[in-house]
C-alpha cells in the first residue's frame, strides 16, 4: 500500500511517500506562502522521484502547521502525534523526543508503546527554535548551515543572556563590535537555545534514549551542547527533518488499513 | 488630525452610548428578538444582567462594585444593586470590543502583565463606561490582583472601599474572625446607605439563595449522566455570571429554576450536548477565552465536551438561617480554591470521579497567579493516579495573546492522546 506524510513547518515543507512502510521517497523544500500549492508541488515531485502515480497513493495524512490547508489529504493529525510515530518507528528505544522545528520546540514523552504520554511546547515566542537561529545568522552574517561547524572551533565561552530574538540580535551585534570571536558566539547561542529547551525537557520524566529532531538537528553544535547538558544517549534520525512526515505516512498506512 | 477626529468621535459614541440606560434596554430588547431560539435560561440572563446595568445608571438604589467572590447574597440583603467588573470585561470580550479599552488601560499606565479582566474594566472606568459606584466590596479570596484593582477602583471614583480579607486555614477562629468582619461591612454599609440594617432582608436572601444552591445542586447531580446535558462551554459563560451574582436574589431562583428544566429534559430526551460523546474533559479556572475563538470547534472535532467546571460546584453548606454571618463566612472559608492547594487537588479528584473525566484542561490565564500557580503540581499529581492534564496557556479577554495555531496544536496533541487511550 502506497502512503504520503506531508509536514507543512513554518520554514520547510516535507512529503515522505512510503510503500508496505518502507521509504520510497521523499523531498525537503522551503515553505513558501500558498500553503496548498506548496504541498502540491512537493507531492508532486515526490511522486515523480518515485515514479508512482497519484492514484496509487491510497491515503495522505498532512501534518505541521500548515496542516488544515492541505485539501488533498485524507486526515490531519499534529505534528506532536506525528513526531512520536515516526521516532519510535525510526528507534522502539527511543521514549523522548526533543523537536526543535522552525517557529517551535516541542518535548515529547511516549510510552514503550509508542503512544505519546505527555508533551510540552515552548510558548508563543521564537526564542529556542530555528527562526532564533536564522536571525542569528544573519546578523553574524554566516550561512545558517555553517552554524553548527564554526560553534566547534569554539576555544571560548560566551555566555548569551537574552532570549528573546530581537534583544539577543543586538546582544550578539555588541559582542561582535566588543571584539568576540563568531565561533565563540555561536557556541553561546547553541548553549542558550540548549538551556531553554532543558527547561521543558525536565518537565517530563527524563528517558534513556532521546531523539533529537527537526531541522536544528543537523546543527553539530547543538548536538554536542545537548549531549554536554542532557548526559543521555541522543539518537540522531538519518534526516531529522523528515520525521514528522514519515509518522504522518505511517498514521496514514494505519488509516487505511 | 483625521485619526484625531475618528477616534474623538469613536470615544464620544461609545461613552454615550455606555452610559445611557437607553442602551441597555434596546440591547434586551434586539437581543431577546435576535436570540429568540436560544435556551430560555440565556435570554433570562440577558435580560437579568442588562436590566441590572439600566437600573445602576438609573442610581435608584445604591450601586457597589464588588469582586466575583463577594457573597452576593449579603449585597442583595443589604439593598444594593451589585455590578461584577470582571464579568462585565468578560462581556465586553465576546461582543469583541476589549481591544479598545484594553489599550485605554495600558496608555495609562495599566501593565500588560495585570490580568485583562482588571485591565478592561479600568480601561471602561478611565473612558466612563460603567455606571459609577456609591461604594466598593471585595475579598481577597483567591484573587491577589483584585485587592489592589478595588482599591484603586474606589479611588477613582472618590467612595470607600470595604475588603473582607479572610484568613488561610478553614478553622473555628477563622470563622470567629471573618464573622465579625462581616457584622462590621454591614455597618459600614448602613452608614454609607443610611439604612438601618434589616436581619429580615439578610434572611429572606439566604433563604433564596439556598432554594437555588438546592438547584444547582441538582443541576449539577443530573449533569453526571453521559452523555453530558449541559454545555460547560456555557456554564463557563452566562451561567458562570448568574452563579456569582445572582444569588440571595429572586431572579437567581427563577434562573436556576429554568435551567434545572432545561438540563432534565435534555437528560430525559438523553440529548448530549455533543453529538455521539467521546471525550469529558474537566474545565479547571473560572473562565474561558471570551472573544471568538476555535476551542469549542475543535472540542466539537473530536467529539469532545467539557463535562463539568471547577467554578461551579456547590462547596459550601445550606445556611442556617439563626447563624446567618456564620453561614456566610464559611461559604468563604470553604472554597477549594482558598487555603492549601491540596484541597484544590481533592475536590479535583473528587470531580474526576463523579463526572467520568477522561482528560482535564487548566485554563492558565496570563497574570493569574492564583491559579496558574499550583496548575504543574495539580498536573504531577493527576499524572501520578494516570489522568492526563493539560495546561493550556491564554487569555480570557485580550486577544492579543492568544494565537489559533498554536492553540489548536496543542489542543489537538492533547485530544489524540485522551482519543489514543479509550
Ligand atoms: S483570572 Fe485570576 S487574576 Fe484575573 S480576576 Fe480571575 S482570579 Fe483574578
Amino acid at each position: 500500500m502506497v502512503v504520503a506524510g506531508i509536514d507543512i513547518g513554518a520554514i520547510t515543507t516535507k512529503v515522505v511517500l512510503m510503500n508496505e512502510q518502507k521509504i520510497e521517497s521523499y523531498v525537503v523544500i522551503k515553505s513558501r506562502v500558498g500553503i496548498n500549492q506548496n504541498a502540491r508541488e512537493c507531492f508532486e515531485q515526490v511522486l515523480q522521484n518515485s515514479g508512482y502515480q497519484r492514484k496509487e497513493v491510497t491515503s495522505i495524512v498532512a501534518t505541521g502547521y500548515g496542516r488544515i490547508n492541505v485539501p488533498f489529504a485524507h486526515k490531519c493529525i499534529t505534528e506532536i502525534t506525528c513526531h512520536a510515530k515516526g521516532a519510535y518507528w525510526l528507534n522502539p528505544a527511543v521514549r523522548t523526543i526533543i523537536d526543535i522545528g522552525g517557529q517551535d520546540s516541542k518535548v515529547i514523552s511516549i510510552s514503550e508503546s509508542g503512544q505519546v504520554i505527555d508533551f510540552m511546547m515552548n510558548d508563543k515566542c521564537a526564542a529556542g527554535t530555528g527562526r532564533f537561529l536564522e536571525v542569528m545568522a544573519q546578523a553574524l552574517e554566516v550561512a545558517l548551515e555553517d552554524l553548527g561547524d564554526l560553534s566547534l572551533q569554539s576555544k571560548k565561552k560566551v555566555h548569551i543572556s537574552s532570549m528573546c530574538t530581537v534583544f539577543a540580535e543586538s546582544e550578539v551585534i555588541s559582542l561582535i563590535a566588543d571584539g568576540y570571536r563568531k565561533e565563540d558566539i555561536i557556541r553561546g547561542l547553541h548553549e542558550a537555545i540548549t538551556n531553554r529547551i532543558y527547561s521543558m525537557v525536565v518537565r517530563l520524566p527524563i528517558t534513556d534514549v532521546i531523539a533529537l529532531t527537526g531541522g536544528v538537528a543537523k546543527n553539530r553544535g547543538i548536538i554536542l551542547s545537548f549531549k554536554k547538558k542532557i548526559k543521555k544517549k541522543l539518537y540522531l534520525p538519518p534526516e531529522p527533518q523528515i520525521v514528522g512526515a514519515i509518522g504522518a505516512a505511517l498514521l496514514a498506512h494505519d488509516l487505511a488499513k | 488630525m483625521g485619526n484625531i477626529i475618528n477616534s474623538d468621535l469613536k470615544d464620544r459614541i461609545i461613552i454615550s452610548l455606555a452610559q445611557s440606560s437607553f442602551t441597555y434596554k434596546l440591547i434586551r430588547k434586539v437581543g431577546s428578538y435576535y436570540f429568540r431560539k436560544s435556551d430560555s435560561s440565556f435570554l433570562f440572563w440577558l435580560n437579568f444582567y442588562t436590566r441590572q446595568l439600566e437600573i445602576a445608571y438609573q442610581q435608584k438604589k445604591p450601586v457597589v462594585w464588588a469582586s466575583i467572590f463577594t457573597p452576593s447574597e449579603l449585597l442583595y440583603a443589604l439593598d444594593l444593586i451589585p455590578l461584577y467588573p470582571e464579568m462585565i470585561s468578560a462581556s465586553v470580550a465576546s461582543l469583541n470590543l476589549a481591544d479598545y479599552f484594553i489599550e485605554t488601560a495600558e496608555s495609562n499606565f495599566y501593565s500588560p502583565d495585570l490580568c485583562s479582566f482588571y485591565r478592561v474594566a479600568s480601561g471602561m472606568s478611565l473612558k466612563n463606561c460603567l455606571p459609577r459606584p456609591d461604594m466598593v466590596i471585595s475579598t481577597s479570596l483567591l484573587c491577589d490582583g483584585s485587592v489592589k484593582f478595588f482599591q484603586n477602583v474606589s479611588r477613582y471614583y472618590g467612595c470607600d472601599y470595604y475588603l473582607i480579607d479572610p484568613p488561610y486555614e478553614r478553622n473555628q477562629g477563622s470563622r470567629k474572625y471573618l464573622v465579625n468582619e462581616l457584622k462590621k461591612l454591614v455597618q459600614w454599609v448602613s452608614k454609607r446607605t443610611n439604612e438601618q440594617f434589616s436581619s429580615i432582608k439578610l434572611r429572606k436572601a439566604l433563604e433564596l439563595a439556598n432554594q437555588s444552591t438546592l438547584l444547582i445542586k441538582k443541576i449539577n447531580q443530573i449533569r453526571e449522566k453521559v452523555p453530558a446535558p449541559l454545555s460547560g462551554w456555557n456554564a463557563l459563560a452566562y451561567q458562570l455570571y448568574m452563579y456569582f451574582a445572582s444569588l440571595g436574589s429572586r431572579d437567581g431562583l427563577n434562573f436556576y429554576e429554568l435551567l434545572a428544566r432545561e438540563v432534565k429534559n435534555n437528560a430525559i430526551q438523553d440529548k448530549g450536548v455533543v453529538e455521539r460523546e467521546c471525550i469529558r474533559i474537566l474545565w479547571l479556572h473560572q473562565l474561558r477565552p471570551y472573544y471568538p475563538n476555535i476551542i469549542w470547534q475543535i472540542m466539537l472535532d473530536y467529539k469532545a465536551v467539557i463535562a463539568f467546571e471547577e467554578i461551579n460546584q456547590v462547596f459550601w453548606l445550606e445556611y442556617d438561617l439563626t447563624q446567618p454571618f456564620s453561614g456566610l463566612a464559611d461559604k468563604i472559608l470553604a472554597n477549594p480554591g482558598a487555603g492549601s492547594l491540596s484541597r484544590r487537588i481533592s475536590s479535583i479528584e473528587n470531580l474526576i470521579k463523579k463526572y467520568k473525566i477522561d482528560g482535564v484542561i487548566h485554563f492558565n490565564q496570563r497574570g493569574c497567579r492564583q491559579s496558574c500557580g499550583g496548575a504543574s503540581m495539580i498536573k504531577d499529581y493527576l499524572k501520578a493516579k494516570g489522568i492526563p492534564m493539560f495546561i493550556l496557556d491564554g487569555d480570557g479577554i485580550d486577544k492579543r495573546n492568544y494565537s489559533e495555531g498554536q492553540t489548536r496544536t496543542r489542543l489537538e496533541a492533547f485530544f489524540e492522546i485522551l482519543s489514543q487511550n479509550r
